[in-house]
């Protein structure tokens, strides 16, 4: 029997002119790894809750959402919140209690369960999450990461048999969110638990699904296994851009027979497919040599002083209206970097200049006025008002004026809410708030964390149009392809070091281990080939190889 | 019928509970009752009064999202007595039981006492604390239709309400330390702790002017969005 | 043996609120200052020499107070001196002195309390109480962890835009207000993302059990027992006034019967009795390791 059953569902909400999800129906079987993706706010959400009875949202609907065969609103009350278990996007916000013991036994209090029983399932499940020596633990001296398994076991505590998940990784570090999908799919082997994952990082996800489900406007536009949806995918399709780097690879070369999930798919299948007789790119020009706009030279920072150096001897630096991106592992000292570059903790030795001044000079906070900015990672330490028109004119009354240079038509925003807006939406509108501070140095820590490929895209947008206009922009970031992708040089953070700095192209090829997909997969064939658009253009050039067609 | 009258009685001797142990305690005081036991009377009926009131709780109908914005509402306010000179404990007591009604009031005002005093310090005069605020909370909950039309009667409660925290904590006070209750000592108190009292008020009715309106609209936006 | 500490909350704190009532409640200055050293004592078993900020406190208030009382206080009879045209008794600086102790000893048996209960052990309490309301405390503990951090990045963000200043007070509270207005907005907002985690899980389905860690012993019982009797022999000494001075007109003691022996008897038991668990616990650790 099928364990989710949606059919002909349609649902509006009441004061929208379109409905949300418009005639759905799909059926998963018991055990199944489905992975549901879609452009934000195309409807994920909603139909993930119209899974989930307690959270069904308001909307008139028509159509049925069945259950093993009941639908769902016919659930007991207990049943529907124990059989059908619901991980969210923020790892922080889903934890209700201040202990990891008392959050996995909350579930179970719900339904009234028993002292005893309740022990032993707190034992086993810590046993089986590795979670042991965090039981006693505040949830928040926990990483994000930890929080976000914790999460999932005290839903599985549960022992649900459909496990409905709402972009989980989204606010993870590529570590943490490979840790949490491999749990995921451990726990789909294992109890067979029917799970329906949606998601926009899907890199990591589509080669471990045995579905694929694409959302486009509230409809279903494809549904099948990822090899097969991936084939019939319309190559522009909004979805496209959130694909493996080997899917996209495959679908920009037009390459034939199965599609490549993974690296070594495509390593495979793909690659052998195409000859190598230019190896390399043509090396773009390189960008003209400006003056510094930030250096560090020296830098060491700690923030006890008994404690150990998050930055040591911290040098570079970044050029003016250069795009840089800083990437790192988790640690590296990479948000302190911006930091103390923004002058919110002050370097124990070393020396900073903006724009060729000590940063100690500045007095007054004349560092912040029409000089340097930081965007900082939860945007939303940045809102304060009703509406973003209200939030913009708190610092500027003029806003629009100063802002008519502004890469990207704020007007649809004026009116909402910020916390209204969509991930990406409120990235932008944050940064239009900074901006508003004329600063000539923007320091970014993590923008495109959370974002969906095509809000990336809008940021990467509004990011080149401000380096156009001569704005420094100097970006912390976990994504190795967004910097691939757009920076005009990348740095490599570890242990409060820069260890190397380079043109993407360069610094990407040259790493092992910390690089892209498209520079593993074609690794040892091809040079310098570090985004999808580098490959696909020699690819292009080279041609088939005689010996396959 | 019988079974519903009864269980309407016990819910207005809870609720009214509270008002008759304030006027009680003045009464046994002017009647002069055993004067040294006096501490431990006002002491055992707070205490009485207090858990009553809050094993009330578990009977009632209060839904989830409203006890979330309970516990939110008491983070804040003990997070709040961080900031410079400003003492939002009573202000945002009140603003809680404006939008979430009085038995939310109550809890906000009561609960963050108790977690105040975490860091503090704990005392016997928690107990007092926690009815004094829960009182204010309770009060401006069922005075929550006038308080939130007029802004100046918001204001007059609120400064009024910051002057009653402070002489109910004069009355702990001399109780404590006498051990008995006289007027010509708690007028002594009372005249000691004037500075704090006056400051006290005057921080308290700067918080509420200053959050009356954000912490208003926010509250009524979270109304609206999520149907409370 | 397990140390006071690790006894079950419910009669540890049955335990410190009979001592800290029964402290307040008696005018005997022998109880009090048996009182007042167990307190200190145990505190400083646990504590050691820290906190030298609450010491000062606690002892330096009531010293104050002691102090003072007689230059406020004209009751009593033996006139010691005059100071500004007011008598300065004997009795007043007795009374002072002995209420001073009280209060000390208050002060300390309370801190004791907060020292031992953490928020689990308050969890586990307020359950008594109604889990409900234990619930809603457990959860505001919670946040109030998630919003210092969070206040902390927001005070942050706020400098790196250069709208959060602290060059006076008025700047300083301005900034205050911009930060506190972020966070309201920001924990208000994210609330309902805790809702939805809650009914998700089935809160509000039906009756609730209440799991906790904590299990109720025999040696618990037996803690809980014996502090009720003794408390008990002190309640029925004091409420027939052989514990009881008076201190005006004249400082009066109660006759020493057997009333007050068996009061400040099983007073000095029960205020022991952490000194005695502390005790235990370390010598039974002393023999097994030099056993080993």
């Amino acid at each position: 029997m099928a364990s989710l059953a949606f059919s002909h569902l349609t649902a509006a909400y009441p004061e929208a002119q379109k409905p949300v999800l418009r005639d759905v129906s799909f059926s998963l079987e018991t055990g199944e790894f489905a992975v549901l993706c879609g452009a934000t706010g195309c409807g994920k959400t909603t139909l993930l809750c119209f899974a989930k009875r307690e959270l069904t949202p308001r909307c008139t609907h028509s159509g049925t959402v069945s259950f093993c065969g009941k639908p769902v609103e016919s659930l007991d009350a207990r049943t529907a919140a124990s059989q059908i278990g619901f991980v969210m996007q923020h790892p922080e916000q889903q934890i209700v209690t201040d202990r990891v013991w008392h959050e996995l036994a909350f579930g179970l209090e719900n339904l009234g369960t028993e002292q005893a029983v309740i022990r032993r399932r707190i034992a086993e499940i810590a046993s089986y999450f590795g979670m042991e020596d965090w039981l006693t633990k505040d949830p928040s001296a926990l990483s994000g990461g930890q929080k976000q398994i914790l999460n999932l076991a005290s839903v599985m505590i549960m022992q649900p048999a459909l496990l409905l998940l709402d972009e989980p990784t989204a606010q993870l570090d590529p570590l943490a969110a490979a840790e949490f999908l491999t749990t995921l799919q451990r726990l789909n082997r294992d109890f067979s638990v029917t799970i329906l994952l949606a998601e926009h990082r899907l890199g990591a996800v589509i080669p471990m699904a045995d579905r694929l489900l694409i959302m486009d406007d509230g409809a279903l536009s494809a549904d099948g296994t990822p090899r097969e949806v991936l084939r019939k995918l319309p190559e522009h399709a909004p979805v496209m851009a959130g694909m493996p780097a080997p899917v996209r690879l495959f679908r920009a070369v037009g390459g034939t027979g199965e599609c490549p999930l993974s690296v070594s798919d495509a390593r495979r299948t793909l690659l052998p497919q195409f000859s190598d007789r230019v190896r390399e790119l043509p090396e773009p020009a390189p960008r003209p040599e400006t003056a510094p706009a930030l250096e560090y030279a020296g830098v060491y920072f700690r923030y006890a002083r008994r404690g150990s150096d998050v930055l040591s001897d911290l040098t570079f630096s970044v050029q003016t209206g250069e795009l840089y991106c800083l990437i790192g592992g988790n640690g590296a000292g990479k948000s302190t970097a911006l930091a103390l570059a923004a002058g919110v903790l002050r370097a124990y030795a070393g020396k900073i200049r903006v724009f060729g001044k000590k940063i100690e000079d500045y007095k007054h906070r004349t560092l912040h006025q029409e000089c340097v900015t930081l965007l900082p990672q939860d945007v939303q330490t940045v809102f304060l008002k009703n509406t973003v028109a209200e939030e913009l004119s708190e610092l500027d009354r003029d806003y629009a004026q100063t802002l008519r240079d502004f890469p990207f038509d704020l007007t649809p925003l004026l009116p909402m809410h910020p916390y209204d807006l969509s991930g990406g939406q409120q990235q932008i509108a944050a940064l239009a708030k900074v901006m508003l501070t004329k600063p000539r140095l923007l320091l970014l820590d993590e923008p495109t964390k959370g974002l969906d490929a095509n809000s990336r895209q809008m940021l990467a947008d509004v990011l080149h149009g401000l380096t156009a206009q001569g704005v420094t922009l100097l970006v912390v970031t976990h994504d190795i392809e967004f910097a691939a992708e757009h920076a005009d040089r990348c740095g490599f953070l570890s242990q409060g070091a820069l260890i190397s700095s380079d043109t993407p192209r360069r610094f990407f090829s040259e790493n092992v281990f910390y690089t892209t997909a498209v520079s593993r997969m074609t690794r040892g064939k091809y040079d310098g080939a570090v985004t999808v658009a580098d490959a696909a253009a020699l690819m292009q050039q080279n041609g088939r190889e005689e010996r396959l067609t | 019928m019988i079974v519903l009258k009864s269980a309407r009685l016990r819910s207005l001797l809870r609720t009214a509970l509270p008002f008759l142990i304030m006027p009680a305690i003045i009464l046994v005081t002017a009647l002069g009752w055993r004067a040294e036991h006096y501490a431990l009377v006002s002491f055992v009926m707070v205490l009485l009064a207090l858990l009553l009131f809050l094993s009330g709780f578990e009977k009632r109908e209060i839904g989830t999202r409203r006890m979330i914005l309970v516990s939110v509402m008491t983070a804040l306010s003990v997070v709040g007595r961080l900031l410079p000179l400003l003492k939002p404990i009573t202000a945002l007591t009140v603003l809680s039981a404006m939008y979430l009604g009085s038995e939310a009031g109550f809890l906000v005002g009561a609960l963050s006492a108790v977690l105040s005093n975490f860091v503090m310090g704990q005392g016997p005069w928690t107990p007092f604390q926690m009815f004094a605020w829960g009182i204010i909370g309770f009060l401006a909950g069922l005075l929550a239709k006038p308080l939130r039309r007029s802004r100046l009667l918001l204001f007059c409660y609120g400064a009024v309400s910051g002057l009653t925290y402070s002489l109910l904590l004069d009355v702990w006070t001399v109780v404590w330390t006498y051990g008995e209750f006289t007027l010509r000592e708690y007028a002594a108190a009372a005249m000691t702790a004037l500075p704090y009292t006056v400051l006290y008020a005057i921080s308290n009715l700067l918080f509420l002017m200053l959050f009356a309106k954000p912490v208003g609209d926010k509250l009524h936006r979270i109304e609206v969005k999520y149907g409370l | 043996m397990r140390s006071f500490a690790d006894m079950n909350p419910a009669a540890v704190t049955v335990h410190l609120l009979l001592t800290a009532c029964i402290t307040i409640f008696c005018m005997e200055p022998l109880l009090l200052g048996i009182s007042l050293l167990c307190a200190v004592t145990f505190y400083l078993v646990k504590n050691g020499g820290a906190n030298r900020g609450f010491h000062l406190f606690a002892l330096g208030v009531p010293a104050l107070f002691a102090l003072l009382n007689p230059l406020w206080n004209q009751h009593g009879t033996t006139v010691l001196f005059v100071l500004n045209d007011r008598a300065v008794t004997a009795e007043a600086l007795c009374y002072g002195a002995v209420t001073g102790i009280r209060l000390a000893a208050v002060l300390y048996w309370f801190r004791i309390f907060s020292e031992l209960t953490d928020s689990e052990k308050l969890f586990y309490l307020f359950r008594f109480l109604s889990p409900r309301i234990a619930m809603v405390l457990s959860m505001a503990i919670r946040n109030l962890t998630l919003y210092r951090e969070q206040m902390k990045k927001i005070r942050q963000s706020q400098k790196a835009l250069g709208l959060y200043r602290e060059a006076h007070l008025i700047d300083d509270i301005r900034g205050g207000v911009r930060i506190f207005s972020v966070l309201l907005t920001w924990a208000l907002e994210n609330g309902i993302i805790t809702a939805n985690s809650m009914t998700a899980r089935g809160y509000g389905t039906g009756r609730r059990s209440s799991y906790t860690t904590f299990r109720w012993h025999m040696r618990d019982a037996v803690l809980l027992g014996v502090s009720l009797v003794l408390a008990a022999v002190c309640i029925r000494s004091a409420a027939a006034g052989a514990m009881h001075w008076e201190f005006y007109p004249v400082c009066d003691a109660p006759p020493h019967g057997l009333l007050w022996f068996a009061g400040v008897g099983a007073y000095l038991l029960l205020s022991l009795l952490p000194l005695i668990y502390e005790g235990k616990e370390a010598l039974t650790w002393h023999r097994l390791r030099s056993r080993i």
